[in-house]
């Protein structure tokens, strides 16, 4: 096989790494900072592309302008969702709080299934299937953007994480909540902005999973398994360690994808997880728990 | 004396009612009822794990597809019969049970669950794309050998009552104490001398075994299977559901769940998205305000204490239904 076709698949892998990224942050901080496999996270991120696709198509906007508006929605109605469903139950567990997002994932998608039907939807734009060559490789530009928005996301988490007072706060609660209560943290609405944030980015990843790719109500699942893989691959909540996962895979699948054919290409990052883990269960970057 | 001969007719009565309403009801019915036996079966498994060792397995349809598709090519390909194609597809599930062990066990709580969710996943993306087993297209049965309705209606209820018991042997084994000191604490279970890794294992494989029996089962009477809807995540969700509202942790949980579940489709039945939503919600619900099911709650509340001790008094062993 030609030495283009393997770059190509290695470097737009790496790209579309930088997307992966901005759909698994949220779940990712979710994860790090309450423990909480947010398994309605791909719903969120659905939502977030079926919001973008309607507001967009009806303001007759560009979608990234709807994502600001459906960002809003979507933080506020992350921020109830935690402090009324999901902070009551996890007093009890943590497993508790796992089966009553699965709850939240039959509803959301039973919900959009009816509004919306099966119909495969894309948001399009004029610039959304446009491709570019550099070098006898062929980008998308999306693939470009998304990967520019990756790193200025990541990194503006990053930076609120650690240089604001709230973004402390959220640390504190992480490392032990009971201390950070004590000290003054009101961990309950510090859990919530949490989720409402995660829930904003998730806005954003569906965006742009819209616009590259295309989007049923059933799409949650797969696209919240490869959080998984991500935060896996990243170490669980590490934030840089996410966008080191998001690449990696984008990388490992472009590869496979170009030596095995698409058919399997989805497949490859499960694969890797499982053997990563037998080999390293705290993840690639994470801190050993 | 008299207690216990009432106790054995009454059991014996439940019998043939179980055998004989087939013959009565309409086929509609039957089929109901057939799902009911399915999901006690898929449910008893489930709960093994997630009731007694606190093990929330996310993999049901991984198990329950490997079963259906071995029923199917073994029938198919090499004309098993299909209650051998069955246990062959609860045997070959076993196997894979086996095999991903090793790397799933790593995982405490949490982990463990999306572990499984994973593996589930991947077998579905997996079989859409395999050409050997008919990747997205599927297979089907031969139409000719295929059995009547009220066959599989037996078949499943012995599957479900077979299912049932074998959870109530296990739990009066040294197996079954073991999966519950672990779902205490799994740490303090381990410095008694419970080994954790061989007690969770063969709860896992059991589970993983009957669930691939139901889907041999059930892949036969539907006549045909594709991996979309063999795999999908619905039936774990629903096989967690029918135990979480029936009562986790409990045997007669999973029984009332499931027939809770199937008659609240049915009832619902002509409002298809409003009754996946009720579903939702009543998880939701539950997890939050009644987390011991309908048969948790009935149990510890005042109105069952004198049945729980008339009970106790004509010998049942620990009372535990």
């Amino acid at each position: 096989m030609s030495f283009y076709t393997l770059t190509g698949g290695a470097l737009n892998g790496l790209l579309l790494g930088g997307l992966y990224a901005i759909t698994a942050l949220g779940f990712s901080m979710i994860f790090g900072v309450m423990g909480l496999m947010n398994v309605v996270h791909g719903e969120l991120l659905v939502s977030g592309a079926y919001l973008c696709f309607f507001i967009s198509r009806a303001l007759g906007i560009d979608p990234f302008l709807a994502t600001v508006m459906v960002a809003v929605v979507l933080f506020a109605l992350g921020y109830l969702l935690q402090l009324s469903v999901f902070n009551p139950v996890m007093e009890r567990g943590i497993e508790p709080a796992l089966l009553t997002a699965f709850g939240l994932s039959i509803i959301a998608q039973s919900l959009f299934l009816f509004y919306w039907t099966t119909n495969t939807r894309s948001i399009n734009t004029a610039y959304s299937q446009v491709g570019i060559k550099v070098l006898g490789i062929d980008f998308p530009v999306m693939y470009l953007i998304s990967f520019g928005l990756s790193l200025v996301l990541i990194a503006g988490v990053h930076l609120f994480m650690t240089r604001t007072y709230l973004g402390k706060a959220i640390r504190a609660a992480t490392q032990d909540p009971d201390t950070a209560q004590v000290m003054g943290v009101n961990v309950k609405r510090v859990y919530a902005f949490t989720y409402g944030v995660a829930a904003a980015i998730a806005a954003m990843g569906g965006t742009l999973i819209g616009m590259v790719f295309s989007f049923v109500p059933s799409s949650g699942i797969p696209w919240m398994t490869k959080g998984f893989v991500i935060v896996v691959l990243g170490g669980m909540g590490s934030i840089v360690g996410t966008l080191a996962g998001a690449l990696l895979l984008g990388v490992f699948e472009g590869i496979g994808g170009a030596v095995m054919g698409t058919g399997y290409r989805d497949l490859i990052g499960l694969v890797i997880v499982l053997v990563v883990l037998v080999a390293r269960p705290a993840g690639l970057f994470g801190r050993p728990s | 004396m008299l207690r216990r001969y009432i106790q054995w007719a009454l059991l014996g009565l439940l019998i043939a009612a179980l055998v004989a309403v087939p013959h009565v009801v309409d086929r509609y019915t039957v089929f109901l009822l057939y799902l009911v036996w399915l999901y006690i079966g898929l449910g008893q498994g489930w709960n093994l794990l997630a009731g007694y060792a606190g093990l929330i397995s996310l993999g049901v349809a991984a198990f329950f597809g490997i079963g259906a598709y071995t029923a199917a090519m073994t029938v198919i390909r090499l004309n098993f019969h299909y209650l051998l194609g069955s246990l062959a597809g609860g045997f070959l599930a076993m196997v894979f049970a086996a095999i991903v062990a090793v790397p799933i066990f790593r995982f405490r709580g949490i982990y463990f669950a999306i572990g499984t969710l994973v593996i589930s996943e991947a077998l579905r993306v997996f079989m859409i794309s395999w050409k050997f087993t008919g990747s997205a297209d599927g297979l089907t049965f031969p139409i000719e050998k295929s059995p009547s309705l009220m066959w599989f209606y037996y078949l499943m209820l012995c599957v479900a009552a077979g299912a049932t018991l074998l959870v109530v042997v296990i739990l009066r084994t040294k197996l079954g104490m073991s999966l519950r000191a672990i779902g205490n604490n799994e740490k303090s279970a381990q410095n008694m001398g419970v080994n954790t890794f061989r007690t969770k294992f063969y709860a896992f494989l059991i589970s993983a075994f009957i669930s691939g029996v139901v889907g041999g089962i059930h892949s036969a009477q539907m006549g045909s299977i594709e991996p979309y809807s063999i795999f999908y995540f619905m039936w774990t969700l629903s096989t967690a559901n029918t135990v979480i509202i029936g009562g986790i942790g409990t045997i007669l949980g999973p029984v009332l769940g499931s027939i809770f579940v199937i008659f609240l489709a049915e009832l619902l039945a002509d409002y298809h998205t409003f009754h996946l939503v009720i579903t939702g919600v009543l998880l939701i619900v539950i997890i939050r305000f009644i987390p011991a099911g309908i048969w948790g709650e009935i149990r510890a509340s005042r109105f069952a204490e004198p049945i729980i001790a008339m009970s106790k008094k004509t010998g049942t062993q620990d009372g535990e239904t």
